[in-house]
């Protein structure tokens, strides 16, 4: 079993992935946007991070990159559905700040789980 | 006694003056007389009226002299009488004989002076026929029989009489049944009119005279009397509308009938108010037919040059000049300023419509056309009437031309730049319906063929000057057109762009709203997928359920790629292999009415493409075809060939000119499409097809992957005969040069400084600026930045900053930057939904906005935006501080 914290704004995706998270065996955590997922973060240590890109309030790239900073060896899940603006760049941009794994909305389940069970066998 | 007398004798001369004046208007205007005698028309009444009052004196005269029948016989009771009425006989100056039988009886003294017979005696054993010239005999015998058998004296008639000595006089004669001498005989007057006859002569010679002069002026002349109607023209009249003077009628008929109906009314009102005194002359500018059946336009001008005695008007002449040239100046003038205006003000499609309507108005035309010639070559028709000409099939580069169909003639002006005027009938391509005549002149400028105008279906047939007048019209109308057409190529492309920017970005915000709810239903399907036993219907119906999703999926990510937002992933790649790959997946899917001819040259050398979505446009463009050709059947071909640069169509985006392509073009036989469909053919979820046939987003797919690859796309399409869509694709080398080349003008290698708290953040643009070919120092303090700057202001071109930073923010940063150095722009990085990021787009200080996340390509378009824009401000930078404002408002 794991703790993971999950950013996400949409609720139903996130009722989606702590559905999936809880189903596999894991703690979960939920905040709706990075500056509450950084707050729960100092406070839950969690070993995974699953975090949106695009969210109001503080956005995922920031949160990536504020959590690198900090904790450099914090595994995280980027996931995405495009932008607003229909630009589409920003998983890239994720993978560039730190993002260990990337999925396009919508995503397999399996896939996704199948991600979150190697990132936390690394860290073994 | 006597009184009774006289009222029986005035009542006779009444009778006698009534009939005679009856008979002397039946011979005036009831016989038909030779054009020469004409002229003397109003003469002769002249003549014969005073021939005729005279007559009545000496009527009166004789009938005093002879009472009733019965005064001759009083001779024997009353001798008195007798020898009064005898001498007053003897002394009467006009000639009286007396004659039965054709025997003279009697005639008094002048008689016999006139005849050159010396006494009675002798005129008795005188025939009286043998004192006319023969060349009345059968006139004056069938007269004199007529008298007998009426009883009523003859009207008057003109005879030549013998006299002595072989001289020969023309007369006036009549003749009268009286009782002489116990019995029926004829009592004929005559009376000698050599002296009328030689002024009608010397009149006649006169009017010759004046005819002459008149035939030798430019002018028509016309000459109308008024009372009797006859108007009499010159030569030069009936020349000028294409008659010989014979061939006209001489009264007012003939102007009447040549009139233009339009005309008649103006010019009647304008001789009335002449006759009437209201204008010192006559003048109307008229419409006359030419005996061709075009019109002249004449200057009819008159004045009335004789009135009777109770002042009425009794003779009017006048002039016709022909004035066709200078009102055809006028009308070329007056339609060549409505075709200006219908330029300038009538915007659209209307401006065609409006034009062919001023051309065929003044061509008096019930059909016309007008045409434009496409960049490719095509003739698309801009308007045509009656409708059904607007669907004729026009090109430019046909090499037959049909002589009898109207396309054949059209093809003809317009491939060998020519005016075509033709009399019909000409067929009407397709239409039951044939043209009278037929007047089509190209539209050309600098010897290359714009466009078309024609007038046709007149039932007259076009003159040459009708020709050189439309041709004169299509000279002036081919500069404006020209221009015309060129705005309106660069506005249809910049429409498309614009539309197309604007739907990308609507389908990218709807992207990611749907995409979080595929999310959603995907997973938690997925989910009660798992819950549910293995068998039954519930597990069906919800692979269903991801099916539909999967299908989402994909449509969504379609969208995304014709919005082309997403990084391009090219490698130089040969297309010819991608193409025939494409081709042989189509084949099984094709049924066998659809037959598939691929031709691909393989020296297309390279593209810089994603080989799968080039891929994916030939199957778009091939699916597109077949649904077209799927009821009827038909031909898909799919071309590919190189094009050298030199023979690019001109009307290709300006990048691709001038540079090597390599050319798809995916052709159908199939129904093709109008210009409505045409127009909206790229538009995302536009679909001709059934639902659920297509989305609507082939095409646009297409567009956005020809786009991505900076290429260019082109479509033709005839209603019925089929579609061709030609895809244009820099070469490598191309793209190569291509690329370089708007790097090398878009991004000037500027020198940047970035300035980001976050290390990473900072890193990140730095990294992605130096790759775009600037000079990145990045700084993660604002109060260090602004140290920076201060100490070395003119190292820097621009200013990028994080507006959330801890000792100075980023507006901070650009207020105290504005201060220092005027000019040195500042864009802004603010995160999504931070209120202070959208104050910062309205802040003076800050040039321009980026958002997080960003990526390469927000950075480029907003360094390049607001580099532009300063270099613009920079040249007024003298200007202090306001240059700011103006930038703003």
């Amino acid at each position: 079993m794991a703790r993971i914290l999950i950013i996400e704004d949409d609720p139903e995706v996130r009722q989606l992935l702590q559905s999936l998270l809880v189903r596999a065996g894991h703690a979960v955590i939920e905040a709706a946007d990075g500056r509450e997922g950084i707050h729960l973060y100092r406070t839950n240590k969690p070993d995974l991070v699953v975090t949106d890109l695009i969210m109001p309030g503080q956005e995922g790239l920031e949160t990536i990159v504020e959590l690198h900073r900090e904790f450099p060896d914090q595994k995280i899940i980027a996931i995405s559905g495009g932008s607003r603006d229909g630009k589409d760049n920003y998983l890239k941009a994720a993978q560039l700040c730190g993002a260990d794994r990337i999925f396009r909305k919508p995503f397999d389940n399996s896939e996704f789980l199948a991600a979150v069970g190697e990132l936390l066998d690394e860290l073994g | 006694m006597i009184s009774t007398r006289s009222v029986v004798i005035c009542t006779l001369l009444a009778i006698l003056f009534l009939w005679c004046a009856d008979s002397v208007v039946d011979a005036l205007f009831f016989t038909q007389r030779p054009v020469v005698e004409e002229f003397l028309k109003p003469n002769p009444q002249e003549i014969y009226m005073r021939a005729l009052l005279s007559v009545l004196v000496s009527a009166a005269a004789l009938l005093w002299a002879l009472g009733r029948r019965q005064a001759l016989t009083i001779r024997r009771s009353h001798d008195k009488t007798r020898e009064n009425y005898q001498s007053l006989v003897e002394s009467f100056p006009d000639f009286l004989v007396v004659h039965r039988d054709e025997m003279p009886l009697y005639a008094n003294e002048a008689t016999l002076a006139f005849l050159g017979v010396a006494d009675l005696a002798d005129l008795r054993k005188t025939r009286i026929l043998s004192l006319v010239h023969p060349d009345y005999h059968e006139e004056s015998r069938r007269r004199l029989a007529e008298v007998l058998a009426t009883g009523r004296p003859s009207p008057l008639a003109e005879i030549r009489v013998l006299r002595g000595g072989g001289m020969e006089t023309d007369v006036v004669v009549s003749t009268a049944l009286v009782e002489y001498e116990g019995g029926d005989a004829l009592l004929t007057f005559m009376r000698d009119i050599t002296d009328q006859m030689e002024t009608r002569r010397d009149l006649l010679a006169s009017r010759e005279r004046l005819q002459l002069a008149l035939d030798a002026a430019r002018d028509g002349v016309w000459d109308w009397d008024i009372p009797t109607g006859s108007m009499v023209y010159n030569q030069a009249w009936a020349e000028m509308l294409g008659y010989a003077l014979e061939e006209v009628q001489p009264d007012k008929s003939a102007w009447l009938t040549l009139v233009h109906p339009e005309d008649h009314a103006q010019a009647a009102a304008r001789v009335a108010a002449h006759l009437k005194g209201e204008s010192p002359v006559y003048e109307a500018e008229v419409r006359l037919r030419h005996k061709d059946g075009h019109y002249l336009w004449v200057l009819d001008r008159g004045k009335v040059v004789a009135r009777d005695q109770h002042g009425q008007p009794a003779r009017m002449t006048g002039t016709h000049r022909n004035i066709t040239a200078r009102k055809e100046a006028e009308l070329a003038l007056e339609i060549r300023n409505r075709i200006a205006e219908v330029f300038l003000t009538h915007p659209g499609r209307d401006t065609y419509r409006d034009i062919l309507e001023v051309i065929c108005e003044a061509s008096s035309s019930p059909a016309g056309l007008f045409g434009v010639v496409d960049s490719d070559g095509g003739v698309s028709i801009k308007a045509g009437h009656p409708a059904g000409l607007a669907s004729l099939s026009l090109s430019t580069d046909s090499e037959e031309f049909p002589e009898q169909t109207l396309d054949g003639q059209l093809s003809r002006a317009l491939a060998r730049r020519e005016s075509i005027r033709r009399e019909g009938p000409i067929s009407v391509d397709s239409q039951h319906h044939s043209l009278h005549s037929l007047l089509a002149v190209p539209i050309v400028i600098h010897e290359q063929v714009i466009g078309m105008v024609m007038c046709a279906d007149r039932a007259t047939d076009y003159t040459s000057s009708e020709q050189a007048f439309l041709e004169s019209l299509a000279g002036y109308i081919a500069p404006i057109l020209h221009s015309r057409l060129e705005s309106e190529t660069k506005e249809t492309q910049l429409r498309q762009a614009q539309k197309m920017e604007a739907l990308g970005a609507l389908a990218g915000g709807i992207a990611h709203d749907f995409n979080n709810i595929l999310q959603a239903i995907m997973g938690f399907t997925t989910l009660a997928r798992e819950d549910c036993p293995a068998e039954g219907t519930l597990a069906a119906d919800l692979d269903r359920v991801l099916k539909a999703t999967g299908r989402g999926k994909e449509l969504v990510q379609r969208i995304l790629l014709f919005s082309r937002r997403e990084e391009q992933e090219r490698q130089p790649v040969a297309p010819g292999p991608i193409v025939a790959e494409a081709v042989n997946l189509l084949r099984p899917s094709m049924p066998s009415t659809i037959e598939i001819m691929a031709t691909i040259d393989e020296n297309c050398g390279e593209i810089s493409a994603d080989p799968s979505q080039i891929n994916q446009a030939v199957m778009n463009l091939a699916t597109n075809a077949y649904h077209a050709m799927e009821v009827e059947g038909g031909t898909l071909e799919i071309e590919l060939f190189p094009l050298a640069g030199a023979l690019a169509p001109s009307s290709l985006p300006r990048h691709l000119l001038n540079q090597d392509l390599v050319v798809l073009t995916v052709s159908d036989s199939g129904c093709g499409m109008n210009p409505e469909t045409l127009d909206r053919l790229f538009d995302p979820f536009f679909t001709t097809k059934d639902v659920g046939k297509g989305t609507g987003l082939g095409l646009s797919v297409v567009h956005g992957i020809v786009t991505a690859h900076y290429g260019a796309i082109q479509v033709e399409s005839q209603p019925g005969v089929g579609t061709t869509v030609t895809v244009y694709l820099p070469g490598l080398e191309s793209v190569v040069d291509e690329q370089t080349t708007s790097q090398a003008t878009e991004d000037h290698g500027y020198r940047i400084l970035f300035v980001d708290d976050e290390e990473d953040i900072a890193a990140i643009g730095k990294a992605l600026l130096e790759k775009q070919g600037h000079q990145v120092t990045s700084l993660t303090d604002g109060a260090a930045a602004l140290t920076e700057l201060m100490l070395h202001p003119s190292n820097y071109d621009l200013v990028i900053t994080d507006l959330t930073m801890p000792r100075l923010t980023g507006l901070q940063l650009a207020d105290k930057l504005a201060e220092i150095r005027l000019g040195l722009p500042v864009i802004i990085i603010t995160g999504v939904g931070d209120q202070p990021g959208d104050l910062a787009i309205d802040h003076p200080t800050v040039h321009g906005v980026i958002r997080k996340p960003f990526g390469g390509d927000d950075l480029r378009a907003t360094v390049n935006r607001v580099m532009a824009s300063s270099a613009v401000r920079g040249g007024s930078e003298e200007n202090g501080p306001d240059t700011d404002h103006r930038r703003r408002s």
